[in-house]
């Protein structure tokens, strides 16, 4: 294999594993706060996919700014959600929750189904098929954007994290649930807008997979798949373990299409799962949790 | 006890008979005859699975308005399948047991009629279909089906690969390339054409085969650009054509010449989906808009009629939908009857004229003709070969223009 194969297989990974990340980011953020495990997540994902190409078929509406539109809808959505349904079943038992979360993806993909039909889509602007050279490689002008998009709104998540006394009082909960509460944590109001966060991401990422892949209603059982090794391989919860192994799988991906074989590559997301895991059962950078005596 | 055995044993023995028993509906109904379909109107397939769909309903219009078939109204009875092969075949053995259809149409592709022919060969019913000629389909020795294409998958790309080997040496192509969806039509097309240019010496630069669910192409497209592959034999159905050809444009590569086993000849949405990008883009197909065989005209205005569209296309899949009907009628007129069994037998010693020219069968139903070369010349699917074909009406263009 020619070096110019390889370093246009790294740069392609590369920006699909930003993406990626975006996409798993919401799915960490909410298993750390809730210990949910959120099946219907890639078919919000498409959900948001969708309503970016209906808006841009019907009113012009470029995916870009769709997407600002998406994240308060989603956001409003995700709180809905969790305070009228998610809270409740994970009160009672949290296990239910994965059951609810599997049926809620069978019911989005119903839905899209009857709305759209099960026909392949895609969202292509004028800007779709662009490409520059940079040094003999060709860096796709969408995956560049959809990769610097994932960037800004990552950072954006990390600094609210990070910086805020929301994003201290997330981390508090999601560390340890009962001692926030002690300290006068609002545990509940602090769940929903996590959760809620998460969903406003999910949606986010709809019009970046829209321009970027094709789609159609049962997508989102490939996606979902792909997106549990990452967060998983990340280390559950831990957004900089979702990044990290988002960009591993990504340009493991994109590395082993083109020196392996095609049909090598879904499956290369397992094999590395199933290799960490295996010395470092928390992921990459997941935390052992103490057992309690 | 005994009764309750006795009981069981003669209720599994009734059900068993049942599963014996033909349901074919060979007398004339009452009122109008009905046909049975599955189709892929949704999933992966559902843009040449639509079109043939509408070939169908063209036919059953002008039959209706004539007076209807033997004095009968014709009724298509139509089930979506959402391209899923599982689906298809309950909804063919409803079609037969529930809704009793007189006969019984085929799906699109060969990957949904293997799996749906069976159903229709348990029950004696004569499964006319205009696109599944994968090998798979005839290994069964089935005596219902009936191909409705001029030739079986395997010779599909015959008219390119001639036209490559024809070249003169200085311009021949060294080496090709064979990016192909998982999928029993779309591999015993390209096994064939690279057998032959490989015993020809050209080279095979990169083969890769990819499932149906494959959404990314860009690495598939890097890796046919650094393989220096001088043409692309793309192993498509339609997205993925697509797909492929976005991918190569955003990767900056230009092959010399690019044929798909399907997807240009759907032609609306191939166009409206790639623009200026389909021009110089072959492939190999029964069926041309422009032809001149007998009834073809009219099958095109009633068409564009029916189904309008901006660009007036009409999608070859759509012609071959037209086709099956035609050779249906053919069967039922000359038999006089719906006698499925009697179909079958008529068709297996007879040709019948379709628009996609004259067509007969051998005893495994597979058709003994040859295709047409075919390629997108300033946004119109031209024939450009071979060139004793009536209906040829450009010469190929080589090397394509970039895209």
């Amino acid at each position: 294999m020619s070096p110019g194969l390889l370093a246009q297989s790294l740069v392609l990974g590369v920006l699909t594993g930003g993406m990626y990340a975006l996409m798993a980011a919401g799915l960490s953020l909410i298993f750390g706060v809730m210990r949910v495990i959120n099946i219907a997540h890639a078919a919000m994902i498409v959900m948001g996919a969708y309503l970016s190409l209906t808006l841009f078929l019907h009113l012009g509406i470029d995916p870009l700014v769709s997407m600002l539109l998406l994240i308060p809808i989603f956001f409003g959505l995700g709180a809905l959600v969790q305070w009228g349904v998610v809270n409740r079943l994970a009160e009672r038992d949290i296990t239910l929750t994965v059951l609810m979360t599997f049926g809620f993806a069978i019911i989005l993909e119903g839905l899209q189904g009857a709305i759209w039909t099960s026909s392949y889509q895609g969202i292509k602007t004028g800007y779709s098929l662009e490409s520059f050279p940079v040094w003999g490689l060709y860096i796709p002008i969408v995956r560049l954007i959809a990769a610097s998009v994932s960037l800004v709104l990552l950072a954006g998540l990390y600094s609210l994290l990070t910086f805020t006394n929301l994003g201290r009082a997330i981390r508090a909960t999601i560390q340890n649930r009962t001692s926030a509460q002690l300290i006068g944590v609002n545990v509940r109001l602090v769940t929903t807008i996590s959760f809620a966060i998460g969903i406003a991401i999910a949606g986010a990422t709809g019009p970046l997979l829209g321009m970027l892949f094709t789609f159609y209603p049962a997508t989102h059982w490939l996606w979902i798949g792909k997106l549990l090794a990452i967060v998983v391989l990340g280390g559950l919860g831990s957004l900089r373990g979702a990044f990290v192994a988002a960009m591993l799988l990504g340009i493991a991906e994109q590395v082993t299409s083109v020196t392996i074989a095609l049909d090598w590559a879904p499956m290369i997301f397992y094999v590395f799962l199933f290799g960490v895991l295996v010395v470092r059962p928390q992921g990459l950078f997941g935390t052992v949790e103490r057992q309690s005596l | 006890m005994r009764k309750a055995l006795v009981a069981i044993v003669g209720l599994a023995l009734a059900l068993t008979a049942c599963g014996n028993t033909p349901s074919t509906q060979s007398a004339l109904p009452s009122g109008p005859i009905v046909i049975g379909v599955s189709q892929a109107l949704t999933g992966d397939k559902s843009d040449p699975g639509t079109a043939i769909n509408q070939g169908y309903a063209v036919w059953a219009k002008q039959v209706n308005d004539a007076g209807g078939l033997l004095g009968h109204q014709v009724e298509l009875k139509v089930y979506d399948n959402q391209s899923l092969a599982d689906t298809a075949v309950s909804q063919y053995e409803r079609l037969v047991t529930v809704d009793k259809v007189n006969l019984l149409f085929g799906p699109f592709s060969s990957a949904l009629t293997i799996p749906t022919s069976a159903v229709a060969e348990k029950y004696k019913m004569a499964f006319v279909e205009g696109a599944g000629g994968a090998p798979k389909v005839f290994e069964r020795k089935f005596k219902y089906i009936f191909f409705v294409q001029p030739a079986v998958a395997q010779k599909q790309a015959d008219p390119f690969v001639d036209f490559i080997l024809k070249l003169p040496a200085d311009q021949r192509p060294k080496s090709a390339a064979y990016p192909q969806q998982d999928d029993p039509f779309v591999s015993a097309t390209e096994d064939g054409a690279q057998a032959r240019l490989e015993a020809a010496g050209i080279k095979t630069a990169y083969k890769q085969v990819y499932p149906p669910t494959q959404t990314d192409f860009a690495s598939i497209a890097a890796a046919v650009s650094h393989s220096g592959a001088d043409i692309v034999l793309g192993g498509t159905i339609f997205d993925d054509a697509v797909g492929q050809v976005q991918a190569f444009s955003a990767a900056h590569y230009q092959p010399k010449a690019v044929y798909f086993t399907s997807g240009p000849s759907t032609t609306g949405a191939f166009k409206q989906a790639l623009k200026d990008k389909v021009n110089g883009i072959t492939t190999g197909d029964g069926w041309v808009q422009n032809s001149t065989e007998p009834g073809n005209p009219k099958f095109v205005a009633d068409y564009l009629k029916m189904f309008p569209n901006s660009d007036n296309l009409v999608p070859g899949e759509a012609a071959e939908g037209y086709s099956v009907g035609q050779v249906m009628e053919a069967a039922v007129k000359a038999t006089q009857s719906v006698d499925n069994a009697k179909i079958a037998d008529w068709l297996h010693s007879h040709k019948v004229s379709t628009v996609q020219g004259e067509i007969g069968w051998d005893a495994l139903g597979r058709p003994n003709g040859s295709f047409l070369l075919e390629q997108w010349q300033s946004g119109v699917l031209h024939v450009v070969a071979p060139k004793s074909d009536p209906n040829k009406d450009a010469d190929p263009v080589y090397p394509k223009p970039t895209w």
